[in-house]
C-alpha cells in the first residue's frame, strides 16, 4: 500500500535532529572544514544516539530502521555533511553486525557502539587505486582457523580514528566482509593528505597487509555475509546525505535571490533565476523520496540494489547540480570562503563520487 | 508508514493493463498516415479481456488509491502506443465536476466534454482569452464569439467547455466557462491538425460565430477553478510520459542485450559501457518521475489536488520524455530512424508532454511563485 506519510516517531526524531543540526552543526561546519578536523560538534552529534539505537536494538530493530537512518542522515547533512558521513560509517558498521552478525559477534562488537563515548567505524569497501578492478582487489586467503587479508581500501572517512573496519574482500570466489580492529597488526592507516571536500573527515587510504582475521571475525561466521545489502544501505545513506546538503544550499540561496537587486529588480523575479530555484526544488524532492523509497524497500527485503543505486545516482547527479547552481546564484560571493556555498560545492562533488565508501 | 509497495490488487490490474498494451502495439502505427481516422472505442483484441478501469472501480478498497492507479493505468496504456480500449481523460469533465451545479453535472456527466482554452494568440496565458460570451437579454441567451485551437477531442467530443470573457449588460465581467454542445448553430470544428506525433489523438480547432446557448449552459467556473482541473490532470500527463519513455527504454535495453550489454546496478562508471551508463542515468530520472507522479496522486487523494506536486510531476515527466526518447535514439543509432520500429514514433509522440497542459516553463513558474511567495504579477 503506497504511502508517503512518516510515522509519528519518525516525525519526532526528524524534527529533533533537524533542530540540533541547525543549532550545532551549521555554525561549526566552516570551522571544521578550514581546520580539517572536527570540533565538539561531532561528539555532540554522537550524543544524539543514532548509532546507539542501532547497536542496542541488535537483531530486533525498530520499525523501518533504514528509513529512520535515512531521514536523520538527511537532517544531519543539512547542517554538515561531514558529520553525517562520520556517523554513517559507525551506523553502517553497527547495522551490519546487528543484521548479519552471529550472536557472538553481536555480543563482541555492538557494546562499543552503545556507549556515550564516540567509537567510529568504516565500511571499507572500495579498493584503493584510480578505478575499480584496475589495481589489486582485497582478498581473504584461507589459513588455519581464519583468514589472511591482503589489500588496500581508498579514502576511509576518519581512518585514523576508527575502532573497527568492516572490510569487504574476495573470499573463495564470493564476496565476504570481515571485522578488523584498527589495532591489529598489519593495519596501516596512511597519512591524510587533505581532500577537496568533507575535509574534517581526514579521509585516508588504509592498507591491510597480511592481516590475520579469525573465523569468528568473518561477518556471519560460517555463512557468507550479504555484501550487496551493505552496499545498498550505503547508497541509501549517500542519497540521503546529498539530499540534505542540497536542501541546505536551496534554503540559503532562496532568500538571497529576493534581496539581491540587479538592473533594478530582485534576481528572483528573473525567470533564469526563478527556474533554477524551481529545478533545485524538484531535484531535492526527488532525492529525498528516492532515498526513502530504497530505504523502505531495504526494510522489507534483503536487497534493493536497483532502487538504492538509482537513488545514489540521481542524488550524485542532481546534488552536485544544486550545489553548483548555489554557487552561481551568489556569483563572486559564492566563490569566497566567507559564505558556505563553495564548501557545499566541494562537499557535493566529493559525496557524489563516494559510492561504496559511506556506511549506514 | 512510508511504503512504495503496490498492493496485490494494484499489481494485478496493472499487469492486465500491460498485457493489453502489448496487444495494442500492433495498431500503434495505424494512425501515422491516416490522421483523420478516429480511435475506435476498442480494438478487436479487447474482446473477452476485462476493462481495467472497471476492475479498478470494482476493487477500490483493495487499491493503494484509485487516483494513483488511475494515473498508472495511463502509464501502461502509453507503452502500447495506442490504447487497446479508448479511455478518454477529458478536462472538460473535470471542470464540470468541480464547478457545475448538481443539475448541470447530471445533464452532462456521461458525455465527453473537451476543454476549450487555447486560442491562436497563445495557450500559456489564459488571462489573455479573446473569446467572448455576451448576454443577450432579448433572448436570454449567451452569444459566444471566438476561436480555439489545438483542442483535444475536438471532433469526437459531445460538447466543449469553453473559457470565454463574460460580458453582461449589468456590468459583470471576467473569465468564465460555457458548455457548448455539438450541433449548436454557429459552432464549427476545423480539420484535424497535422502533427509531428500523437497522431491518433483527435486534435482540431473550434470556431464560434453568433453561437447562442441557454443560460443553463453557463458553468460558473472562473479561471481559478478551470486551472484547478490541471492539478488533477498534469500528473496523468506525466504518467503518459513515463509510459512512452518506458517503452523506448525497454526497447533500447532489448537491443543492447543482443550485444551483451545489460543493466548492472552495482557497477561503477568504468565498469560498464558508455551506453549502459547513459541508460542508468535515464533509469534514475524515470524512477524519480514515477515517484513524483505517485506522490502527486497520493497527495490529491489525501488532501485534494496539490498544485505544486502536480507541477513538479508534470515538469519532470515532460523533461524525461524528451531526454529519454532523444537518448535512446542516440544509443540505438541510425536503425532507430526507420519506421520499421517504434523508436522514431516514440520520439515524435513524446515531445508533446512538455508542451500541452502547461509547458515545462509554466510549471516552473508555478513552482517558483509558490517557493518565493510571488504573485503572477511579480513573477511572469
Amino acid at each position: 500500500m503506497i504511502s508517503f506519510a512518516l510515522s509519528e516517531e519518525q516525525e519526532i526524531a526528524r524534527a529533533a535532529v533537524a533542530e540540533f543540526a541547525r543549532a550545532e552543526l551549521t555554525p561549526a561546519a566552516r570551522g571544521a572544514d578550514e581546520a580539517a578536523a572536527f570540533s565538539e560538534s561531532l561528539t555532540a552529534a554522537w550524543g544524539l544516539g543514532l548509532v546507539r539505537t542501532v547497536a542496542e536494538a541488535g537483531a530486533a530493530p525498530l520499525e523501518q530502521p533504514t528509513v529512520m537512518n535515512a531521514l536523520l542522515l538527511e537532517e544531519l547533512a543539512y547542517g554538515d555533511s561531514s558529520v553525517a558521513v562520520a556517523l554513517a560509517g559507525a551506523l553502517g558498521f553497527a547495522k551490519a553486525i546487528a543484521e548479519q552478525g552471529s550472536d557472538a559477534q553481536q555480543r563482541e562488537w555492538l557494546p562499543f557502539y552503545a556507549r556515550d563515548e564516540p567509537c567510529f567505524a568504516a565500511i571499507a569497501h572500495r579498493d584503493a587505486g584510480w578505478f575499480q578492478g584496475a589495481g589489486k582487489s582485497t582478498r581473504a586467503n584461507r589459513v588455519a582457523e581464519g583468514w589472511r587479508l591482503e589489500g588496500a581500501k581508498a579514502l576511509i572517512p576518519l581512518a585514523a580514528r576508527c575502532c573497527h573496519f568492516l572490510v569487504t574482500a574476495e573470499c573463495e570466489g564470493a564476496r565476504a566482509a570481515f571485522v578488523v580492529s584498527a589495532a591489529q597488526p598489519g593495519v596501516r592507516v596512511a597519512a591524510a593528505k587533505g581532500t577537496l571536500g568533507l575535509r574534517a573527515l581526514e579521509m585516508a587510504d588504509v592498507a591491510f597487509e597480511d592481516v590475520f582475521v579469525a573465523d569468528s571475525a568473518r561477518l556471519g561466521e560460517s555463512e557468507c555475509a550479504d555484501v550487496q545489502r551493505i552496499v545498498d544501505l550505503s547508497r541509501v545513506a549517500l542519497g540521503a546525505i546529498l539530499g540534505g546538503l542540497a536542501r541546505a544550499v536551496f534554503d540559503y540561496a532562496l532568500p538571497y535571490t529576493k534581496e539581491r537587486v540587479v538592473h533594478g529588480e530582485a534576481i528572483a523575479k528573473k525567470q533564469s533565476v526563478a527556474f533554477k530555484l524551481a529545478d533545485m526544488h524538484i531535484a531535492i524532492q526527488a532525492m529525498r523520496w528516492m532515498a526513502l523509497r530504497a530505504a523502505a524497500e531495504l526494510d522489507e527485503a534483503r536487497t534493493a540494489t536497483r532502487s538504492a543505486r538509482l537513488a545514489q545516482r540521481y542524488s550524485a547527479d542532481h546534488g552536485l547540480g544544486v550545489a553548483d547552481e548555489g554557487v552561481q546564484i551568489f556569483g563572486g560571493h559564492g566563490f569566497v570562503r566567507d559564505l558556505p556555498l563553495e564548501m557545499w560545492y566541494r562537499n557535493a562533488r566529493s559525496l557524489s563520487v563516494l559510492d561504496g565508501l559511506v556506511g549506514a | 508508514m512510508i511504503s512504495f509497495a503496490l498492493t496485490e490488487r494494484d499489481r494485478e490490474i496493472l499487469k492486465e493493463a500491460r498485457a493489453q498494451a502489448e496487444l495494442a502495439v500492433k495498431y500503434a502505427q495505424d494512425f501515422e498516415h491516416d490522421e483523420d481516422r478516429m480511435l475506435p472505442p476498442e480494438f478487436p483484441e479487447a474482446e473477452g479481456r476485462p476493462d481495467v478501469r472497471e476492475l479498478m472501480d470494482r476493487h477500490v478498497d483493495e487499491l493503494s488509491g484509485r487516483k494513483i492507479i488511475h494515473a498508472l493505468l495511463y502509464l501502461e496504456d502509453w507503452r502500447g502506443g495506442v490504447p487497446l480500449r479508448e479511455s478518454r481523460y477529458s478536462l472538460g469533465n473535470t471542470v464540470l465536476a468541480i464547478a457545475g451545479t448538481p443539475e448541470q453535472y447530471a445533464r452532462w456527466a456521461d458525455r465527453t466534454i473537451a476543454i476549450g482554452l487555447t486560442e491562436p494568440i497563445g495557450g500559456s496565458d489564459p488571462a489573455s482569452t479573446r473569446t467572448t460570451a455576451t448576454w443577450d437579454p432579448a433572448t436570454n441567451q449567451w452569444i459566444v464569439e471566438g476561436e480555439k485551437i489545438f483542442i483535444t477531442y475536438a471532433q469526437s467530443c459531445d460538447a466543449v467547455l469553453v473559457l470565454a470573457r463574460l460580458i453582461h449588460p449589468d456590468g459583470r465581467r471576467g473569465l468564465s466557462t460555457f458548455m457548448i454542445e455539438k450541433g449548436t448553430p454557429g459552432f464549427s470544428v476545423g480539420k484535424q491538425i497535422r502533427k509531428m506525433g500523437i497522431r491518433f489523438e483527435d486534435t482540431a480547432g473550434l470556431s464560434f460565430s453568433d453561437c447562442r446557448i441557454p443560460a443553463f449552459n453557463h458553468i460558473d467556473g472562473d479561471l481559478k477553478k478551470t486551472l484547478r482541473s490541471f492539478s488533477e490532470s498534469r500528473p496523468v500527463v506525466a504518467a503518459y510520459a513515463l509510459g512512452v519513455s518506458r517503452a523506448a527504454m525497454d526497447f533500447t535495453w532489448a537491443r543492447l542485450a543482443e550485444i551483451g550489454v545489460t543493466p548492472d546496478y552495482d557497477a561503477g562508471p568504468t565498469g560498464m559501457t558508455a551506453a549502459a551508463d547513459r541508460m542508468l542515468e535515464l533509469e534514475a530520472e524515470w524512477e524519480a518521475t514515477w515517484v513524483a507522479v505517485v506522490r502527486a496522486k497520493w497527495v490529491e487523494q489525501n488532501e485534494g489536488p496539490g498544485k505544486i506536486e502536480s507541477s513538479i510531476a508534470k515538469a519532470m515527466g515532460g523533461g524525461l520524455a524528451r531526454k529519454a526518447t532523444q537518448t535512446c535514439i542516440a544509443i540505438l543509432g541510425a536503425c532507430a530512424l526507420s519506421a520499421e520500429h517504434l523508436a522514431e514514433k516514440w520520439f515524435r509522440d513524446a515531445r508533446i508532454f512538455d508542451i500541452y497542459e502547461g509547458t515545462g516553463e509554466i510549471q516552473r513558474l508555478i513552482i517558483a511563485r509558490d517557493l518565493l511567495g510571488y504573485s503572477p504579477k511579480e513573477l511572469n
